[in-house]
């Protein structure tokens, strides 16, 4: 079959010198030689200036962030943010995950365990048996102190960041301070993957749960928190954040200072970032990939550490499902109207699930029994 | 080529690590082959400045979580392309006025170009630069990644969103079309300037 002129333009990585070399008339190779040059010529093309003129922009337009974050730094003295999560399970395949959002999602601890567990690098592992743990790494990372008697070390040679990771178990809390003098208190069946030693740049901890950070103040090493749906950054500031991987709607709650909601998309850039002022809530859903911002009292969203949940026309499904994970017993809601029955007030952690429920029944009509772990309510 | 793609891959390395020489070289290298895709997609020059600018600036922003490349080319194309298609140009209808004066415009150095390097005849170049506009913008757009921009019917077919065998069969097609306005055209032409010939001299 005779090539025609197409058929040798057509081909992967066709050149000029590969055109000369194909066999097929001379009429063919001139019409195809000729075609080729045509094509090559590029359109469109700007002038030196105009690109000159870009380039100057976008530096200047560089400076101007800059500038600007130097600013927030300032700004950014404390703040507090929770996350709030409810529903069932929603997944997002990030194409971005940082090297520690793809170590934590490699770890894949028992969802019915009980006890605190600290894994340290070359996978040894601490059992901490008390119910509110308290957690200290010195300075250098290689030795922590958990509770006030036990001390345990960890070395720390290589070059590789070396990743701990604490997860505590429904029913369970624990606090840990870490080797830069960042305080996180950790409420039930939350995991939390941190560096030993943060890096030299910036600090990258991964959350998976509820937690509130005091993060101690270093402008030189931003603070950035991942989550799975997406990571806060900030610098110096308190904050609480609860971002279950198993819940569907998250939101965050600033008290005060400035932070960064960065939410990652499967595009190689972020869809959408938020800067929240304090007072303010944020919530994440899934279903429309949107942040939605509304007033809030940031306190009402903090006070579990303290040991005491604030419920403003919150649902009862909402409570019930947090009461669960604090206490770790199964709630099993028999009168499914009650879900949406909204409660206002303060619930005092420090009591039995039973007394917490009676408190609840003064405002709401319902009834409870316990049988074993399970507690029905009709 | 394996060459280029270890440059590209150590650019973007020290671009990632924050080099901020190498972010400029980035757009010393790419800005050019960047304005002309754009060009491609939309007509308003001015949108696809904006469009580059804003590219850049999220490349310096985000660079710590930028992917590793070996093909830096496609890869801002794509981000391009993507940041073009979310930040559409409001008016339209007045882009097309705009793009025509602009396709008037941008024709001269084509012109002059094509006679730098006379490769290729004059007239042919009015008969292609004919055929051309006859073609579909799907069409355009392939030519110009395949000879223009030196990409592979893969990376052609990500671009334009088409499979990569539509991208082959689009491709054949267009140049069919150019191969036969220009034998076609060449014989009137020729037909034409035999009897222009034999009236002067008579």
């Amino acid at each position: 079959m005779k090539k025609k002129v197409e058929d040798i333009l057509v081909e992967e990585e066709i050149t000029a010198k590969k055109i000369r070399e194909t066999d097929a008339s001379p009429k063919v190779l001139n019409a195809a030689a000729q075609l080729y040059a045509y094509l090559r010529i590029p359109r469109h093309s700007w002038s030196v200036w105009e690109k000159k003129q870009l380039k100057s922009q976008i530096q200047s337009s560089i400076e101007t962030i800059a500038r600007r974050r130097i600013r927030r730094i300032w700004l950014a003295a404390a703040s507090v943010l929770v996350f709030v999560a409810s529903g069932g399970i929603w997944y997002i395949q990030l194409t971005r995950h940082s090297n520690i959002a793809e170590f934590a999602n490699s770890i894949h601890e028992n969802k019915n365990d009980t006890i605190t567990r600290l894994v340290l690098s070359e996978s040894r592992e601490v059992e901490i048996s008390e119910v509110e743990s308290d957690i200290l790494y010195d300075t250098k990372g290689e030795q922590i102190a958990i509770g006030a008697s036990k001390k345990i070390q960890q070395k720390l040679e290589t070059v590789e960041p070396i990743y701990n990771t604490l997860t505590v178990p429904y029913g369970k809390r624990a606090k840990i301070t870490l080797s830069e003098g960042t305080m996180v208190w950790l409420n039930s069946g939350s995991k939390m993957v941190y560096p030993a030693v943060f890096a030299a740049n910036m600090r990258e901890v991964y959350i998976d749960g509820e937690a509130i950070f005091n993060v101690s103040k270093d402008t030189e090493k931003p603070f950035v928190v991942k989550s799975h749906q997406f990571d806060i950054e900030v610098i110096g500031t308190v904050f609480n954040i609860n971002a279950y991987s198993n819940d569907k709607i998250s939101s965050a709650v600033l008290e005060q200072g400035v932070i960064k909601l960065i939410r990652q998309t499967k595009v190689y850039l972020p869809a959408e970032n938020m800067i929240m002022s304090p007072g303010e809530m944020v919530t994440y859903n899934p279903k429309d990939e949107k942040f939605q911002i509304q007033k809030v009292d940031p306190s009402d969203y903090l006070s579990w550490h303290y040991g005491y949940y604030v419920f403003r026309s919150e649902t009862l499904g909402n409570i019930l499902k947090r009461l669960s994970r604090y206490y770790n017993v199964e709630i099993d809601l028999k009168n499914k109207e009650l879900a949406l029955v909204t409660f206002s007030g303060s619930l005092d952690l420090k009591n039995s699930p039973e007394e917490v429920l009676n408190t609840i029944k003064k405002t709401v009509s319902l009834n409870f029994n316990k049988e074993g772990q399970i507690i029905n309510i009709y | 080529m394996q060459n280029q793609l270890n440059k590209d891959y150590l650019l973007w390395k020290s671009f990632k690590e924050g080099d901020d020489k190498a972010f400029y070289d980035l757009y010393d290298q790419f800005s050019d082959v960047l304005f002309r895709f754009g060009m491609q997609f939309c007509n308003d020059d001015g949108f696809v400045k904006d469009c580059i600018h804003d590219l850049f600036l999220d490349l310096h922003r985000y660079r710590e979580q930028l992917g590793a490349t070996d093909s830096i080319q496609f890869y801002l194309f794509r981000a391009l392309r993507r940041k073009m298609h979310k930040q559409k140009p409001k008016d339209s209808l007045l882009n097309l006025d705009k793009s025509f004066e602009k396709t008037l415009r941008s024709h001269t150095p084509t012109f002059e170009e094509a006679l730098i390097n006379s490769e290729i005849q004059q007239e042919n170049l009015v008969i292609l630069e004919n055929a051309v506009s006859q073609l579909t913008k799907l069409q355009q757009r392939a030519l110009f990644l395949k000879f223009e921009e030196n990409l592979t019917y893969p990376e052609i077919a990500v671009l334009l969103n088409i499979s990569v065998e539509s991208a082959r069969t689009n491709m054949y097609r267009a140049l069919k079309t150019l191969r036969k306005a220009l034998t076609k055209k060449r014989i009137s032409l020729n037909l034409f300037f035999q009897l222009f010939h034999s009236c002067s001299v008579r």
